[in-house]
């Protein structure tokens, strides 16, 4: 398979009132066509600044190299950048209703990007659209065309989102968080269209997702990310089945799970994640760390084997 | 501990009314936890709030140790955690303040150090603020405010819904010991299945203002009765791959239909993948079908009708 995006050393930095936020920490990691990657990690850590930053959708400061289709995204001018967004990365957001225009019919706005990119002409898009409510399993697919997003569910909104990121036919696309704003039945249903959306389409997906249980059913690698590092990445099988960092593994023992015995002790990792104000010295991890040793505290562990951790 | 008899709370919408709650009738008993299960809308919440007085039902009754609470201040046994501890904490009192004002107003010794330590939060967290605080810290300060005036009942509202997976471990484990050492009770009203199935010793399956069933935990979670349970237990995701890859998830025709207007017969009945043609005119009623598990669905048992015991429905099982 051959790399679509690879993203070298990414550092995001906000600037608060003065002060510097390091949120992303000098991250790296590959895309390959067609595959899906999920980026996992607590709420802070980072996940949702770096895909931002990918596409310039934060006005942090970034730095670092994220080739794409053999161009480097992070030097391309808000111009250039206007004629990536939505033809070759499609996002799709986490929250359905703050993402849809509430005044413009849901046809008109999946129909935008392809006239805003010139894919097509005005009728030739709106078959386009039709198509596409029909793909990402929206009932009734030419009324609701008509209607506006508030005449819509939760499930139902997120699926006309989906098709809008789908609509120019990109080669990437990026979910944040897409199901965490659902109910449980719903959000079921929607994982279970990425997971045929990739199987038909073989579009690259990039999950984003505080939720490691989201991941198992999606993804080909998982990316775990805390305080702004990642701190393990490989095949979804490996971190989840046999995780090597014990950020991963204290977070596998922290959720209830259905397919273990109901006694089985929740174990929660206790402490709370770094100030991203500060400079980190050494593992992110090591003040929760129970394998903690002083190598840890002072020097920063390298990526070995798909984790980066001293033991 | 607790019993509910034929709970009913409607709310207008503009000029339409809206059931929330559906006639629910159910018992707690001391020392028991409850867990409440269902999607967003389905009036858990509502029922919780009613239970500790924060709403008035439409018509029902709720018995506490055998009295009717209606009309009687009961905040020194009954009490409450809530989902935002951003928005449940008064952001202009510091810790100590908030914890000893329920002691003052019932003048009752102020036992703050106490709580902080039940809680696991420092003693230097007195003197400071809310927003100094980080959401789990918060979910704590919440849990010590509602045991301050040592309740014997404990209404959970979704209190780890806000908080990222290590943290909400933190506070179910906090709810656990809390529950053990002090003989509490719990209603814990929860969408995270599995924190229910691990927290709960019973539970309880909303869907759209009615039970729609109730059992032990160890039965309703191996042996799922009604088709609703069986999809929400079928939705969940497993955080293993080999097994989510071969996993067969029951097709769901479409989404819920609006609360507004749910209309005779099953809630449930668009999306049941059994629905018959009695589930559309008669809506069934909760009823035992096995010692301590009851179920609201036409196709176990016998059947009655809502508008008469004597005329009964025999549908085949």
């Amino acid at each position: 398979m051959n790399k679509l995006l690879q993203v070298d050393d990414l550092h995001v930095t906000f600037s608060l009132s003065g002060k510097k936020l390091h949120a992303v920490r000098g991250i790296s990691f590959a895309v390959h066509e067609g595959e899906a990657v999920g980026i996992v990690g607590e709420s802070g850590c980072g996940k949702s600044s770096a895909v931002q930053a990918l596409t310039k959708l934060t006005n942090a400061e970034v730095a670092g190299k994220a080739w794409f289709q053999g161009e480097d995204l992070l030097e391309k001018t808000e111009k250039e950048l206007r004629s990536v967004r939505g033809k070759h990365i499609g996002m799709v957001f986490q929250d359905p209703m703050a993402s849809l225009n509430p005044t413009m019919k849901v046809g008109e706005q999946i129909v935008e990007g392809l006239l805003h990119h010139k894919l097509c002409g005005k009728t030739e898009a709106v078959h386009r659209a039709i198509e596409l409510l029909h793909l990402v399993g929206v009932p009734a697919a030419e009324l609701r065309m008509e209607q506006y997003p508030g005449a819509l569910s939760g499930g139902m909104r997120q699926r006309v989102l989906i098709a809008i990121a789908l609509a120019c036919n990109p080669s990437l696309l990026i979910a944040d968080e897409p199901t965490t704003a659902l109910d449980v039945t719903i959000s079921a249903q929607i994982l279970d269209l990425f997971r045929s959306l990739q199987k038909k389409l073989r579009t690259a997906l990039v999950l984003i997702t505080h939720d490691l249980h989201v991941v198992s059913s999606v993804c080909d690698t998982v990316i775990v990310m805390y305080a702004g590092k990642i701190v393990e990445q490989g095949p979804v099988e490996q971190v989840l089945n046999a995780p090597k960092h014990p950020y991963t593994q204290m977070l596998l023992h922290a959720t209830a799970r259905f397919d273990r015995p109901r006694t089985e002790k929740l174990v929660p990792i206790e402490g709370s994640p770094p100030n991203l104000f500060e400079k980190q010295h050494g593992c992110p991890f090591a003040p929760r760390c129970p394998f903690v040793m002083n190598q840890c505290r002072d020097t920063e562990p390298p990526m070995k084997n798909g984790a980066a951790c001293w033991k | 501990m607790l019993e509910v008899k034929h709970l009913t709370k409607k709310f207008f919408l503009g000029k339409q009314l809206f059931t929330a709650v559906n006639d629910v009738s159910f018992v707690i008993e001391p020392g028991e936890v409850l867990g409440l299960v269902g999607e967003s809308g389905c009036g858990k919440s509502t029922l919780g709030r009613m239970l500790v007085q924060l709403e008035t039902p439409t018509s029902g009754e709720i018995f506490f140790e055998g009295q009717n609470v209606q009309g009687r201040s009961l905040c020194r046994q009954m009490q409450m955690i809530f989902q935002d501890p951003y928005a449940s904490l008064n952001p202009r009192m510091t810790v100590e303040t908030i914890l000893s004002e329920p002691a003052v107003i019932h003048k009752l010794p102020i036992r703050v150090d106490e709580l902080l330590e039940l809680v696991g939060l420092p003693m230097s967290a007195k003197h400071r603020f809310p927003h100094e605080f980080s959401g789990g810290q918060r979910q704590r300060i919440g849990i010590a405010r509602a045991l301050a005036l040592s309740p014997k009942f404990i209404v959970c509202d979704e209190p780890i819904s806000a908080l990222d997976v290590s943290i909400a471990a933190q506070i179910v484990t906090l709810l656990q010991k809390l529950q053990q050492e002090l003989g509490l009770t719990y209603l814990f009203i929860a969408h995270d299945l599995a924190m229910v199935r691990y927290l709960s010793t019973r539970v309880a399956v909303m869907y759209l203002g009615s039970f729609v069933e109730t059992a032990t935990t160890d039965d309703l979670f191996q042996n799922p009765l009604h088709p609703y349970t069986q999809l929400l237990i079928a939705s969940v995701p497993l955080p293993d791959p080999l097994r989510e890859k071969f996993r067969v998830r029951p097709p769901v025709p479409t989404e819920p239909p609006s609360p507004l207007n749910v209309g005779p017969g099953c809630p449930f009945r668009n999306r049941c993948p059994h629905a018959m043609a009695v589930c559309q005119g008669v809506t069934p009623v909760l009823q035992e079908v096995a010692p301590g598990r009851k179920v609201a669905c036409h196709l176990y048992g016998r059947v009655k009708t809502e508008k008469a015991d004597s005329k009964l429905v025999v549908v085949n099982n």
